[in-house]
């Protein structure tokens, strides 16, 4: 906790000046009202007894100063204040992004799933209020009080404590013991979340399950009553913190009612001139008004930590060390020895004691039936995750040691997972290769007979690709991956299950081209489809993280008993 | 201003909306009688020189005033809130409810996130119309009357200021809504394009990464960043504005009113006391048009989400009414010239198809995707009702029967099936603690599909836990859970959509043998996708863009001899 809040003020270190001076803003904003009544109540008190308007003008003048400054302040208070919390929210996300990178994808195990780092998103956003609601009201408020105990203490100085203590109590106090009793309930409310989350769409997609077997009606039941839970949870969190704010609020009434109490004595002596009663009673009213968005500021902190603390895992792990020497790989050999694999954890082995041998030039078919380990193998041949044990080289070079420029030289993969990001299709497959020209661009699309679909839009290349290219189907984006593949132009190509959604005879036509275009190169295909890689000259059969067969087709049918056979037979039964 | 079909959500709470808006009133009569005590307590200190026993019974007031006033704040908080709630409950019920109105089919054709989302975000949002915006339209204008009721006979031209001033910030709240909007629309797309980068970039992370171009992003989410923070500075800097103006226009009136009440004061020709206390008024009489501003947006997005709420309240069941006709054993299925059409489709999915399943036989449907083999299998389970032709259960038609009762006999290995927290032992029994019978059969039946055994890997077998937080299955497990819930349950029709994703050797063999024992004493309806589950069924039917195209025996249609001839000639039979 300590730590999380020290580095959530690191995180503020560079923008001392602005936070101070945002804070400043927020100060000024409440004075400006606070002078506005202030000054209107000494003006009433001031005409009540000087006839004279010509001495009143200065605080006519004064009561539309404040009135005018009070909004323009505001206005600059919240503009500027919000252009502080993006730039420090800028910098955090770089700065975070520059902390992740090197730890994608194997040195944060849990978060193995791609898509799963965007849940950082969320953290990140939640820090944006960090500043503008957490920091800069408790600065302004406090900078609030210093001014007020410092006009104080020209008229009445035993306030200056009297209002210490109120909006101690009513800013900090309240809010603070509200806090400790809502956690439970947040807790509470997450878990009901994630409950729904997971019953609300089984509940939705099980439907016809829950027909014929005769279930609707208790699981509607059971899932309303949870959704009733969690509607009345809801309430009284929100309840408890309009409360509170109702409290504050009436704590700041109480407060100038006190003042005025504590004032009656220095009138009665002369000590304080009778015309300055209103103004103060109204000052210390006033002066509440940053105060009184302080229970938020509490709960704003509250959260900023808990995202601070999900985001600093990024900041204390280091990567996953990098294993062998240093060395440039010579030709494009590549060659396992006694490799395991377990994706950096405990407890099962993906891939026990392997042994495998690839020439340089080589096609190879790496085949096995789900949960046999060929797309572990495959993440650890494209270089992207560390092996647990044993040796893996490129061409000599151990592959864990290869800078990365050269690893992308060398090898490139795909697999059914492949991102397309908010941009044009020629940017995308850019990515593989940023001077890839138009033409080379046409021609991979035309390998994978994406050309005709690209043209037929409206942009050509410069259509715009939206939520992980949506608007095509999963078979268009898989070939574009492939497209992309192609252009990284490397020695080493694997396919990881690359041309699953395609239906099977445009696999066949697209796997022939690539097998052409792969001449000289090494080309891995890892399938659970056979039927695809038979024409491959070569294949492993993988199951319980080895390869226990391997071989020519031929060869491999030959096996009395064999796995490979055993799978072919089940394919040949399917349609 | 306000959305009808929430309004009638509102009528029906009325005792709570009335509470609200009671206690609300109740709460500004307080504040007129707490700020006259303060007024009288600095007219007392000020002017007529009081002692502290002189104004003890003043402070009491404004204590007692103000305690009056905080509790019917608190209990106007209440019961806005409790208003809310009861709304917001009763909707979401009203939503799990309607889910279940609906056919497996229409719920398919629904966005995968779009309910989950109005369920919680969609109508979170009508909390703060509830107890918020709705309210606050009524406080806006009774609480401003009620001030000027009591401020016109003391002070009148503070009163016509008043009065003239409050009209200006619902004014300006609409003509600069509408002068900045299109500014602000222009912006907001730069800007989603923007704040959705990040997430981009992380979700692709490790495509990046694997093309090598990850470290180059750093520089771009720095510059992006930075262009980000310019585009909202601009958006805001007109959002502002409203929220400047509006504020003008209070801190203006008020100082208006101060100077004017200053003036009288020196002219003579007004009371310090009244002076006073009109002024402690001003902020608190424009106060509730300035919450309504507030509001104003949680308005507007309430009634947004209101409306895809509504549509989705709405969508008609495609069973409206159900039929009366029940039986205890379904003997026969027969199609009679049946054709569906999808709502919105330019062709029938299903075209002309007439067939019978009767008892004790069995029937496959194959064909590519697309060609209507699911729809048919919709129909027959009665989740689909027939454009035209019918569906005959026992001779009656499907629509006649009680559909409870035909499910009654009916159960199916499906592709989605339901699996709900609790062991794998329950999921076979389909409820949570079963009797030590129920799950001494449940167990038998396990084994006897080979259950048992592929779970052996794991440590707990049968009491392994899944759903939430639990175990998750492969695809192979699943299907063989689905079928032994299956075998579990006694029934006179068995649909089938045959799995053959990611599967494994094991599972793949356990599922081919056990498709005899789940056929045996039960009509079997299935889509198939292996040539072993041919050759087991009575009847073959293939079909292609929605109607039957040829239909026989296994001997008939693929056996020895005969060409596949809707297999594309990947494999040879």
């Amino acid at each position: 906790m300590r730590e999380t809040g020290k580095w959530l003020l690191a995180l503020l270190r560079p923008y001392r000046g602005a936070v101070f001076a945002g804070s400043l803003l927020v100060a000024l904003t409440v004075l400006g009202n606070a002078g506005l009544l202030a000054t209107s109540g000494l003006l009433l008190s001031k005409a009540a007894l000087e006839p004279e308007v010509l001495l009143l003008m200065p605080l006519i003048t004064g009561v539309r100063f404040f009135g005018i400054g009070r909004a323009l302040m505001r206005y600059a208070e919240r503009l500027i204040n919000h252009s502080i919390a993006f730039r420090i929210l800028g910098h955090l996300r770089k700065d975070f992004y520059d902390h992740l990178e090197p730890l994608v994808p194997d040195a944060l195990p849990r978060y193995s799933q791609g898509k799963l780092y965007n849940q950082f998103v969320s953290d990140i956003n939640v820090l944006q209020y960090f500043y503008l609601k957490a920091v800069s009201v408790p600065l302004g408020s406090l900078m609030v009080y210093l001014v007020c105990a410092l006009f104080l203490a020209f008229y009445v100085p035993v306030l200056i404590p009297v209002l210490l203590l109120g909006h101690l109590v009513a800013g900090l106090v309240v809010p603070g013991l509200s806090l400790s009793g809502g956690r439970a309930q947040k807790y509470q409310l997450a878990d009901l979340q994630t409950q729904i989350s997971e019953q609300f769409p089984e509940y939705k997609s099980g439907m016809a399950d829950l027909r014929l077997f005769g279930k609707l009606a208790d699981v509607q039941q059971a899932l309303k009553a949870q959704v009733e839970q969690l509607t009345w949870l809801a309430y009284r969190m929100s309840l408890r913190k309009r409360l509170i704010s109702r409290l504050v609020f009436a704590l700041s009434h109480l407060s100038m009612l006190l003042a005025l109490w504590l004032m009656m004595p220095s009138v009665t002596s002369g000590a304080l001139p009778g015309v300055d009663v209103a103004m103060i009673g109204l000052l210390v009213l006033a002066s509440y008004e940053a105060v009184l968005q302080m229970p938020e500021a509490v709960l704003q902190m509250d959260e900023s930590l808990a995202a601070a603390s999900a985001l600093r895992e990024v900041y204390t792990k280091t990567p996953y060390p990098r294993s062998g020497v240093q060395a440039q790989p010579k030709g494009a050999e590549l060659v396992c020895r006694d490799v395991d694999f377990h994706y950096h954890q405990a407890g099962r082995r993906f891939i026990e004691h392997l042994d495998l041998t690839i020439p340089e030039g080589a096609h190879v078919a790496l085949v096995g039936e789900s949960g046999s380990g060929k797309s572990s193998l495959a993440k650890i041949l494209s270089g992207l995750w560390q092996i647990d044990g044993g040796s893996l080289t490129v061409g000599g070079a151990e592959l864990g040691a290869l800078d990365e420029g050269t690893l992308h030289e060398m090898i490139a993969s795909v697999d059914q997972d492949s991102y397309f990001f908010h941009a044009t299709i020629r940017e995308n497959l850019q990515l593989a290769r940023a001077d890839a020209t138009d033409e080379a661009i046409w021609q991979a699309l035309a390998m994978v007979e994406m050309d005709g679909v690209v043209k037929g839009l409206a942009q050509g290349l410069d259509t715009v690709m939206t939520e992980n290219g949506a608007d095509f189907s999963g078979g268009q984006r898989q070939r574009l991956a492939i497209a992309r593949v192609i252009l990284q132009d490397t020695p080493v190509v694997i396919l990881d299950e690359a041309l699953q959604k395609l239906d099977k005879k445009m696999a066949q036509r697209i796997f022939a081209r690539l097998e052409n275009w792969a001449q000289g190169r090494t080309l891995i295909v890892i399938s659970h489809s056979l039927l695809l890689v038979e024409a491959l000259s070569f294949t492993y059969v993988m199951a319980y993280g080895r390869i226990i067969e391997k071989g020519s087709r031929q060869a491999l049918l030959a096996l009395p008993d064999g796995h490979y056979r055993a799978l072919y037979e089940i394919e040949r039964g399917q349609f | 201003m306000i959305d009808k079909k929430l309004a009638a959500e509102m009528r029906r709470q009325k005792g709570l909306f009335v509470l609200t808006i009671l206690t609300a009133l109740g709460s500004a009569a307080a504040i007129l009688w707490q700020t006259w005590s303060v007024a009288v307590i600095v007219d007392g200190l000020f002017l007529q020189k009081a002692s502290a026993e002189m104004l003890k019974p003043a402070f009491v007031t404004a204590l007692v005033a103000l305690g009056v006033r905080i509790g019917l704040d608190l209990l106007e908080e209440w019961s806005a809130l409790r208003l809310a709630t009861v709304i917001q409950g009763d909707l979401r019920s009203r939503l799990v409810a309607h889910v279940g109105r609906l056919s497996p089919v229409q719920l398919e054709g629904m966005e995968k996130g779009g309910l989950l989302h109005l369920l919680y975000d969609g109508i979170d949002t009508l909390e703060s119309y509830f107890s918020g915006y709705l309210p606050q339209l009524y406080k806006a204008v009774f609480i401003p009357v009620l001030f000027l009721v009591v401020i016109f006979p003391r002070d009148a031209l503070s009163a016509v200021i008043m009065l003239i001033t409050i009209p200006l910030i619902p004014m300006f709240m609409v003509l600069i809504g509408k002068w900045t909007k299109r500014e602000s629309v222009r912006q907001w797309i730069v800007l989603t394009k923007f704040s959705a980068f990040l997430q981009d970039v992380l979700e692709g992370l490790v495509t990046l990464k694997s093309l090598g171009r990850s470290k180059k992003q750093s520089e771009k989410i720095g510059e992006i960043s930075e262009a980000y923070r310019r585009a909202t500075f601009q958006v805001q800097k007109w959002a502002f504005i409203s929220s400047l103006a509006l504020e003008l226009v209070a801190t203006i009136s008020i100082a208006m009113v101060a100077v004017g009440l200053g003036l009288r004061l020196c002219e003579g020709r007004l009371d310090f006391l009244i002076g006073f206390y009109i002024l402690l008024l001003a902020p608190e009489y424009y106060q509730p048009m300035r919450t309504l501003g507030q509001f104003f947006h949680a308005g507007i997005n309430a009634q947004e989400a209101s409306k895809s709420l509504y549509a989705f309240l709405e969508t008609p069941s495609w069973r409206e009414v159900d039929g009366e006709f029940a039986a205890s054993t379904v003997q026969s299925i027969r199609f009679d010239h049946v054709c569906y059409r999808y709502p919105g489709a330019s062709e029938d999915a299903v075209k002309d198809v007439s067939l019978t399943l009767k008892a004790g036989q069995s029937l496959a449907l194959i064909g590519e995707s697309g060609s209507g083999k699911t729809t048919l299998m919709m129909l027959a389970m009665g989740f689909l009702s027939p454009t035209s032709g019918t569906v005959y259960v026992n001779d009656v038609p499907l629509d006649n029967w009680q559909l409870a009762a035909y499910h009654g006999r009916v159960n199916a290995v499906l592709q989605r099936p339901y699996i709900f927290q609790g062991t794998v032992l329950e999921n076979i029994v389909f409820h949570t603690a079963p009797s030590p019978e129920e799950a001494a059969r449940a167990q038998r039946i396990a084994e006897t599909v080979g259950l048992t055994h592929l779970l052996r890997t794991l440590p707990t077998g049968l009491e392994t836990r899944l759903g939430q937080g639990g175990q998750k299955l492969s695809g192979g497990q699943t299907a063989l859970l689905m079928t032994a819930r299956a075998l579990y349950t006694d029934s006179d029709v068995l649909f089938l959509d045959e799995m053959t994703d990611n599967l494994d050797l094991e599972s793949e063999r356990a599922l081919v043998d056990n498709l005899s024992q789940l056929m045996q004493d039960r009509m079997a309806w299935i889509i198939a996708h292996r040539l072993q589950t041919l050759r087991q069924v009575d009847h073959i039917y293939q079909m292609a863009e929605g109607r039957v195209v040829a239909s026989g025996s296994y001997a008939e249609l693929v056996g020895e001899g005969q060409q596949m001839k809707w297999k594309g000639g990947a494999i040879d039979a």
